[in-house]
């Protein structure tokens, strides 16, 4: 969803290294450095680090963004498990539209990544000429509401 | 049972946190439709132990999970099984396989309690996460209430799970008693625990809550509470989820 914002926005923002821990800023994300070190903080067990990067991100953006960003994060710490816990696959026109990002970013390397089974060339071009397009109509709508 | 109140952490925590929390608090002790509100509230106190399990540690950190043998640090009177599940999912969700839940279903669990077993951890997960992240000590679990969980199943149920190891409801529910969980088609993850479909709903109130409802899922743009932006938002997801190895 986050390429498809930024397209929608008519920007264009190099993601690489979104899901690398070792990347801690994404040009053109506002406040991404202080995001990223605190989900990274967040996933780890240093508490000093947690307080440390939550004291940062409130001063930066504020304590009820600060507070937001809690709540996302804690969110998918419950979305992830769902996921794997359940083997969901990928939904197709979603894994197409980043099928790029996910190699880019070595995504398609995670175990989990092996409940997406490859899509057929004919389901391909189904998703590619009808749905994909439609999908991103309704992305656009969504969006502009 | 005291309700959950935020308001003497350290930071100002918007007041619909501790509205959604108390009302999954309420949920968590009461009978489900798998297992009674004994075994939910269980099922917390073992998400609590995970993390501090010898087994979990060392299978952690081993090349492979199978690797290691032992018995888990266990909190509750559940089965070995259920706290099996449990821990995996807590402690390392990012090599969790189709093999290793197989091997789940032949010890005897019905996949519906494994459904609500993994509903009822993730929620629980997410709370404590708030509270670990913010500081706040964890909420005092509450004292479970009697009565027999309902052995509700839906009707309209992809029993292949349409490639998901669960069965699941069909991607169009627009009639009968889930027609509510959500509008036209959703998404696999919204999808996940329809097998449960009270564990949908409870799902989707704390989404709301700590992400965004999931009416607006598709609007991408802009920012959902005039906090953070979607594409803040959205960084902060990815990144966790890298870390817990999420393809998804």
């Amino acid at each position: 969803m986050l390429r498809e914002g930024i397209e929608l926005d008519g920007d264009s923002i190099d993601l690489n290294g979104l899901t690398d821990p070792a990347c801690t800023k994404i040009e053109g994300i506002p406040h991404s450095e202080a995001l990223l070190r605190f989900a990274n903080a967040f996933m780890g067990d240093d508490k000093k680090a947690l307080q440390e990067t939550r004291e940062i991100l409130a001063k930066e953006m504020g304590v009820e963004a600060m507070v937001d960003a809690v709540g996302v994060a804690s969110n998918f710490q419950r979305m992830d498990r769902i996921a794997d816990g359940t083997g969901i696959p990928s939904d197709e026109p979603i894994a197409l539209m980043q099928e790029d990002l996910a190699k880019m970013l070595g995504t398609d390397q995670y175990i989990s990544a092996g409940n997406t089974k490859p899509i057929s060339w004919l389901k391909r071009m189904l998703l590619k000429i009808i749905v994909i397009p439609q999908l991103k109509k309704v992305i656009k709508e969504k969006s502009n509401q | 049972m005291g309700q959950i109140d935020y308001s003497n952490a350290d930071y100002a925590i918007r007041s619909d946190f501790a509205e959604g929390h108390n009302r999954y608090w309420k949920r968590l002790a009461a009978p489900g439709n798998w297992l009674s509100g004994a075994e939910r509230v269980a099922v917390a106190k073992e998400v609590r132990a995970a993390n501090a399990c010898g087994l979990c540690t060392q299978r952690k950190a081993a090349l492979s999970p199978y690797q290691v043998d032992g018995t888990h640090d266990s909190a509750s009177d559940l089965s070995d099984t259920i706290v099996e599940v449990i821990h995996r999912v807590i402690t390392d969700p990012g090599r969790l396989t189709k093999t290793w839940f197989d091997g789940i279903m032949q010890q005897g669990l019905s996949v519906e309690q494994y459904v609500e077993v993994l509903g009822t951890m993730v929620n629980i997960l997410s709370i404590d996460e708030f509270c670990r992240a913010l500081d706040i000590p964890l909420n005092t679990l509450p004292e479970p209430e009697a009565g027999e969980p309902s052995r509700y199943r839906p009707a309209n149920i992809s029993e292949d799970g349409e490639g998901a190891w669960v069965p699941i409801l069909a991607n169009v529910v627009d009639s009968g008693p889930e027609s509510d969980l959500w509008d036209g088609r959703t998404g696999y993850v919204i999808r996940a625990l329809s097998l449960v479909p009270d564990e949908v709903r409870y799902m989707l109130d704390l989404l709301e809550v700590h992400y965004i409802d999931n009416r607006q899922i598709w609007n991408v743009t802009g920012s959902p509470r005039g906090t953070l932006s979607r594409r803040q938002m959205e960084i902060v997801a990815a990144r966790v989820s890298a870390l817990n190895g999420c393809f998804y």
